[in-house]
Protein backbone atom coordinates (compact mmCIF):
# COMPACT_ATOMS: atom_id res chain seq x y z
CA UNK A 1 0.00 0.00 0.00
CA UNK A 2 1.40 3.19 -0.94
CA UNK A 3 1.21 6.19 1.28
CA UNK A 4 -1.36 8.26 -0.79
CA UNK A 5 -3.60 5.12 -0.71
CA UNK A 6 -3.49 5.09 2.71
CA UNK A 7 -4.07 8.36 3.02
CA UNK A 8 -7.22 8.14 1.25
CA UNK A 9 -8.49 5.61 3.56
CA UNK A 10 -7.70 8.28 6.58
CA UNK A 11 -9.80 11.05 4.50
CA UNK A 12 -12.49 8.34 4.07
CA UNK A 13 -12.76 7.49 7.53
CA UNK A 14 -12.97 11.18 8.78
CA UNK A 15 -15.50 12.62 6.57
CA UNK A 16 -18.19 12.32 8.64
CA UNK A 17 -16.77 13.90 11.30
CA UNK A 18 -15.26 16.86 9.19
CA UNK A 19 -18.71 17.23 7.41
CA UNK A 20 -20.53 17.17 10.59
CA UNK A 21 -17.98 19.25 12.39
CA UNK A 22 -18.41 22.18 9.65
CA UNK A 23 -22.12 22.02 9.33
CA UNK A 24 -21.92 22.30 13.64
CA UNK A 25 -20.53 25.89 13.40
CA UNK A 26 -23.17 27.46 10.95
CA UNK A 27 -25.47 25.96 8.30
CA UNK A 28 -23.94 25.21 4.83
CA UNK A 29 -24.25 24.46 1.42
CA UNK A 30 -22.89 21.47 -0.50
CA UNK A 31 -20.57 23.95 -2.15
CA UNK A 32 -19.19 26.04 0.74
CA UNK A 33 -18.56 22.37 2.44
CA UNK A 34 -16.27 21.15 -0.66
CA UNK A 35 -14.74 24.61 -0.94
CA UNK A 36 -13.84 24.70 2.70
CA UNK A 37 -12.02 21.62 2.86
CA UNK A 38 -10.12 22.26 -0.68
CA UNK A 39 -8.39 24.28 2.04
CA UNK A 40 -6.81 21.24 3.82
CA UNK A 41 -5.25 19.17 1.16
CA UNK A 42 -5.92 16.14 3.37
CA UNK A 43 -9.35 16.50 3.43
CA UNK A 44 -10.17 17.96 0.51
CA UNK A 45 -13.22 15.56 -1.11
CA UNK A 46 -14.92 15.54 -4.16
CA UNK A 47 -18.67 16.75 -5.01
CA UNK A 48 -19.27 12.76 -5.65
CA UNK A 49 -18.11 12.10 -1.82
CA UNK A 50 -19.91 15.08 -0.58
CA UNK A 51 -23.00 15.51 -1.86
CA UNK A 52 -24.11 11.17 -1.48
CA UNK A 53 -22.65 11.43 2.61
CA UNK A 54 -24.67 14.87 3.40
CA UNK A 55 -27.95 12.41 2.12
CA UNK A 56 -26.82 9.83 3.85
CA UNK A 57 -26.70 11.95 6.96
CA UNK A 58 -29.57 13.16 6.49
CA UNK A 59 -31.51 10.17 6.06
CA UNK A 60 -30.23 8.67 9.18
CA UNK A 61 -31.51 11.61 11.20
CA UNK A 62 -27.98 13.49 11.90
CA UNK A 63 -28.62 16.69 9.34
CA UNK A 64 -31.67 18.36 8.19
CA UNK A 65 -31.61 20.89 4.97
CA UNK A 66 -33.88 24.02 4.00
CA UNK A 67 -33.63 25.73 0.59
CA UNK A 68 -33.15 29.13 0.50
CA UNK A 69 -33.09 32.01 -1.89
CA UNK A 70 -29.55 34.26 -2.77
CA UNK A 71 -29.50 37.96 -3.16
CA UNK A 72 -27.60 38.52 -5.83
CA UNK A 73 -29.74 36.40 -8.46
CA UNK A 74 -28.04 33.07 -7.90
CA UNK A 75 -29.85 29.75 -7.51
CA UNK A 76 -31.50 28.73 -4.31
CA UNK A 77 -29.08 27.40 -2.18
CA UNK A 78 -29.88 23.86 -0.31
CA UNK A 79 -28.23 24.49 2.87
CA UNK A 80 -27.53 21.62 5.93
CA UNK A 81 -27.89 22.00 9.65
CA UNK A 82 -26.86 19.68 12.35
CA UNK A 83 -30.00 18.06 14.57
CA UNK A 84 -29.26 16.86 18.27
CA UNK A 85 -28.80 13.54 17.15
CA UNK A 86 -26.40 14.67 15.30
CA UNK A 87 -25.28 16.68 18.12
CA UNK A 88 -24.54 14.09 20.13
CA UNK A 89 -23.44 11.38 17.29
CA UNK A 90 -20.79 14.60 16.77
CA UNK A 91 -19.67 14.57 20.33
CA UNK A 92 -19.40 10.52 20.61
CA UNK A 93 -17.41 11.17 17.46
CA UNK A 94 -14.85 13.75 18.84
CA UNK A 95 -14.43 11.63 22.06
CA UNK A 96 -13.16 8.43 19.94
CA UNK A 97 -11.33 11.27 18.14
CA UNK A 98 -9.57 12.32 21.16
CA UNK A 99 -9.41 8.62 22.34
CA UNK A 100 -7.49 7.89 19.38
CA UNK A 101 -5.29 10.95 18.79
CA UNK A 102 -4.19 10.56 22.87
CA UNK A 103 -3.14 6.46 21.64
CA UNK A 104 -1.36 7.61 19.13
CA UNK A 105 1.03 9.89 20.38
CA UNK A 106 1.36 7.42 23.53
CA UNK A 107 2.38 4.56 20.84
CA UNK A 108 4.68 7.25 19.01
CA UNK A 109 6.28 7.50 22.42
CA UNK A 110 6.83 4.03 22.97
CA UNK B 1 -27.26 27.62 -18.40
CA UNK B 2 -25.35 26.30 -20.86
CA UNK B 3 -25.77 23.14 -23.23
CA UNK B 4 -23.01 21.13 -21.76
CA UNK B 5 -24.81 21.66 -17.92
CA UNK B 6 -28.13 20.82 -19.11
CA UNK B 7 -27.13 17.53 -20.38
CA UNK B 8 -25.02 16.63 -17.85
CA UNK B 9 -28.00 16.90 -15.48
CA UNK B 10 -30.20 15.05 -17.69
CA UNK B 11 -27.51 12.15 -17.98
CA UNK B 12 -27.34 11.98 -13.95
CA UNK B 13 -31.02 12.30 -14.13
CA UNK B 14 -31.46 9.17 -15.96
CA UNK B 15 -28.59 7.20 -13.93
CA UNK B 16 -30.67 7.92 -10.68
CA UNK B 17 -33.75 6.37 -12.67
CA UNK B 18 -34.07 3.67 -9.54
CA UNK B 19 -34.30 6.30 -6.88
CA UNK B 20 -37.47 7.65 -5.82
CA UNK B 21 -38.59 10.68 -7.70
CA UNK B 22 -39.02 13.05 -4.89
CA UNK B 23 -35.01 11.84 -4.12
CA UNK B 24 -33.91 12.63 -7.88
CA UNK B 25 -35.43 15.58 -8.39
CA UNK B 26 -33.59 16.84 -5.51
CA UNK B 27 -30.55 15.43 -6.09
CA UNK B 28 -30.55 16.98 -9.42
CA UNK B 29 -31.57 20.53 -8.22
CA UNK B 30 -28.71 20.44 -5.11
CA UNK B 31 -26.21 19.49 -7.99
CA UNK B 32 -28.20 22.20 -10.98
CA UNK B 33 -27.37 24.75 -7.86
CA UNK B 34 -23.50 24.49 -7.89
CA UNK B 35 -22.96 23.87 -11.11
CA UNK B 36 -25.49 27.74 -11.85
CA UNK B 37 -22.85 29.01 -8.94
CA UNK B 38 -19.95 28.55 -10.81
CA UNK B 39 -21.25 29.23 -13.98
CA UNK B 40 -22.18 32.68 -12.86
CA UNK B 41 -18.83 32.91 -11.01
CA UNK B 42 -17.73 32.91 -14.89
CA UNK B 43 -15.85 29.14 -14.66
CA UNK B 44 -16.18 27.47 -18.37
CA UNK B 45 -18.46 24.38 -18.93
CA UNK B 46 -15.60 21.90 -19.24
CA UNK B 47 -13.82 22.75 -16.04
CA UNK B 48 -17.15 22.71 -14.37
CA UNK B 49 -18.00 19.16 -15.68
CA UNK B 50 -14.05 18.57 -14.92
CA UNK B 51 -15.01 19.89 -11.25
CA UNK B 52 -18.26 17.61 -10.55
CA UNK B 53 -16.39 14.12 -12.40
CA UNK B 54 -18.47 12.78 -14.60
CA UNK B 55 -22.29 11.82 -14.42
CA UNK B 56 -21.26 8.31 -13.50
CA UNK B 57 -19.05 8.97 -10.89
CA UNK B 58 -21.84 10.96 -9.38
CA UNK B 59 -24.30 8.69 -10.03
CA UNK B 60 -22.13 5.53 -8.88
CA UNK B 61 -21.79 7.59 -5.57
CA UNK B 62 -25.47 8.08 -4.48
CA UNK B 63 -26.85 4.45 -5.60
CA UNK B 64 -23.46 3.47 -3.47
CA UNK B 65 -24.58 5.13 -0.87
CA UNK B 66 -28.11 3.73 -0.79
CA UNK B 67 -27.39 0.26 -1.41
CA UNK B 68 -24.40 0.12 1.04
CA UNK B 69 -26.61 2.20 3.83
CA UNK B 70 -27.90 -1.14 5.20
CA UNK B 71 -27.93 -4.95 3.95
CA UNK B 72 -31.68 -4.71 4.41
CA UNK B 73 -33.36 -6.28 0.76
CA UNK B 74 -35.98 -4.08 -1.25
CA UNK B 75 -37.25 -4.11 -4.67
CA UNK B 76 -36.06 -0.46 -4.98
CA UNK B 77 -32.69 -1.91 -4.07
CA UNK B 78 -32.29 -4.45 -6.68
CA UNK B 79 -32.86 -1.40 -9.28
CA UNK B 80 -30.60 -0.11 -7.59
CA UNK B 81 -27.94 -2.29 -7.94
CA UNK B 82 -28.97 -3.00 -11.31
CA UNK B 83 -28.00 0.45 -12.10
CA UNK B 84 -24.86 0.12 -9.94
CA UNK B 85 -23.13 -2.67 -11.35
CA UNK B 86 -23.84 -0.96 -15.41
CA UNK B 87 -21.51 1.15 -14.18
CA UNK B 88 -19.52 -0.79 -11.60
CA UNK B 89 -16.95 -1.90 -14.88
CA UNK B 90 -16.62 -4.98 -16.82
CA UNK B 91 -15.17 -7.37 -13.99
CA UNK B 92 -18.63 -6.63 -12.06
CA UNK B 93 -21.06 -6.96 -14.96
CA UNK B 94 -21.03 -10.41 -14.79
CA UNK B 95 -20.92 -11.45 -11.23
CA UNK B 96 -23.36 -8.87 -9.56
CA UNK B 97 -26.30 -9.82 -12.14
CA UNK B 98 -25.52 -13.52 -11.03
CA UNK B 99 -25.63 -12.98 -6.93
CA UNK B 100 -28.22 -10.31 -7.05
CA UNK B 101 -30.25 -11.81 -9.35
CA UNK B 102 -29.79 -15.46 -7.78
CA UNK B 103 -30.00 -13.92 -3.97
CA UNK B 104 -33.63 -12.24 -5.03
CA UNK B 105 -35.19 -15.88 -6.51
CA UNK B 106 -33.64 -18.28 -4.08
CA UNK B 107 -35.51 -16.01 -1.08
CA UNK B 108 -38.47 -15.85 -3.34
CA UNK B 109 -38.34 -19.63 -4.44
CA UNK B 110 -37.75 -20.74 -0.79
CA UNK B 111 -41.21 -19.49 1.19
CA UNK B 112 -43.19 -21.06 -1.75
CA UNK B 113 -41.85 -24.23 -2.01
CA UNK B 114 -43.15 -24.42 1.69
CA UNK B 115 -46.48 -23.37 1.09
CA UNK B 116 -46.23 -25.89 -1.94
CA UNK B 117 -45.86 -28.51 0.90
CA UNK B 118 -47.84 -26.93 3.47
CA UNK B 119 -50.63 -26.74 0.55
CA UNK B 120 -50.33 -30.23 -0.59
CA UNK B 121 -50.15 -31.64 3.36
CA UNK B 122 -53.56 -29.84 3.78
CA UNK B 123 -55.54 -31.00 0.78
CA UNK B 124 -53.98 -34.17 1.68
CA UNK B 125 -55.43 -34.10 5.82
CA UNK B 126 -59.11 -32.68 3.98
CA UNK B 127 -59.24 -36.22 1.79
CA UNK B 128 -58.04 -34.77 -1.60
CA UNK B 129 -54.59 -35.13 -3.16
CA UNK B 130 -53.24 -32.73 -6.01
CA UNK B 131 -51.34 -34.85 -8.18
CA UNK B 132 -49.95 -32.28 -9.31
CA UNK B 133 -47.80 -30.83 -6.48
CA UNK B 134 -45.09 -33.11 -6.18
CA UNK B 135 -41.93 -33.33 -4.14
CA UNK B 136 -39.46 -36.03 -6.18
CA UNK B 137 -36.12 -37.02 -5.42
CA UNK B 138 -34.79 -38.78 -8.60
CA UNK B 139 -37.36 -41.31 -9.43
CA UNK B 140 -39.05 -41.17 -5.92
CA UNK B 141 -42.10 -39.34 -5.59
CA UNK B 142 -42.53 -38.63 -1.62
CA UNK B 143 -45.66 -39.17 0.39
CA UNK B 144 -48.04 -36.04 1.41
CA UNK B 145 -46.41 -35.77 5.30
CA UNK B 146 -42.21 -36.66 3.81
CA UNK B 147 -42.95 -33.91 1.02
CA UNK B 148 -44.33 -31.21 3.84
CA UNK B 149 -41.20 -32.04 5.99
CA UNK B 150 -38.55 -31.73 2.77
CA UNK B 151 -40.38 -28.59 1.03
CA UNK B 152 -40.11 -26.66 4.32
CA UNK B 153 -36.30 -27.78 5.08
CA UNK B 154 -35.36 -26.94 1.29
CA UNK B 155 -38.06 -23.68 1.15
CA UNK B 156 -35.53 -22.93 4.57
CA UNK B 157 -32.27 -23.68 2.93
CA UNK B 158 -32.92 -22.10 -0.29
CA UNK B 159 -33.94 -18.72 1.34
CA UNK B 160 -30.77 -18.58 3.72
CA UNK B 161 -28.83 -19.00 0.68
CA UNK B 162 -30.35 -16.59 -1.31
CA UNK B 163 -30.07 -13.64 2.15
CA UNK B 164 -26.36 -14.88 1.60
CA UNK B 165 -26.10 -14.05 -2.07
CA UNK B 166 -27.79 -11.03 -1.15
CA UNK B 167 -25.57 -10.00 1.28
CA UNK B 168 -22.54 -11.00 -0.69
CA UNK B 169 -24.26 -8.49 -2.91
CA UNK B 170 -23.59 -5.72 -0.69
CA UNK B 171 -20.52 -6.29 0.05
CA UNK B 172 -19.32 -6.75 -3.27
CA UNK B 173 -20.91 -2.90 -4.12
CA UNK B 174 -18.77 -2.00 -0.32
CA UNK B 175 -16.11 -2.83 -1.67
CA UNK B 176 -16.21 -1.57 -5.51
CA UNK B 177 -17.22 1.78 -4.08
CA UNK B 178 -14.40 1.91 -1.67
CA UNK B 179 -12.23 1.10 -4.49
CA UNK B 180 -13.49 3.78 -6.74
CA UNK B 181 -13.07 6.69 -4.45
CA UNK B 182 -9.25 5.45 -3.77
CA UNK B 183 -8.34 5.85 -7.03
CA UNK B 184 -9.40 9.27 -7.13
CA UNK B 185 -8.56 10.00 -3.43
Amino acid sequence: MTVDEWKSQIRRGSMELCVLALIQSAPRYGYELISSLEGWPILSAKESTIYPLLRRLMKEGFLTSFWQETAEGLPPRKYYSITPAGQDYLAAMWAEWDNLVAAMAAVKGE
Amino acid sequence: MTMETSQYLERIERYLRPLPVAERVDIVAEIKSEMLELEAAGMPPQEIAARLGTPEELARGYLGEAIVKSPRFSLRKLGAVAAFYSLAGAAWLFILPVTSICGVSFMLCGPLAALAGIVKFGAHLLGFEMPWVVFQIGGYTLGPALALVCSVIVGALLFVAGRLLWSLTVAIVRRIAAEKSRMKG
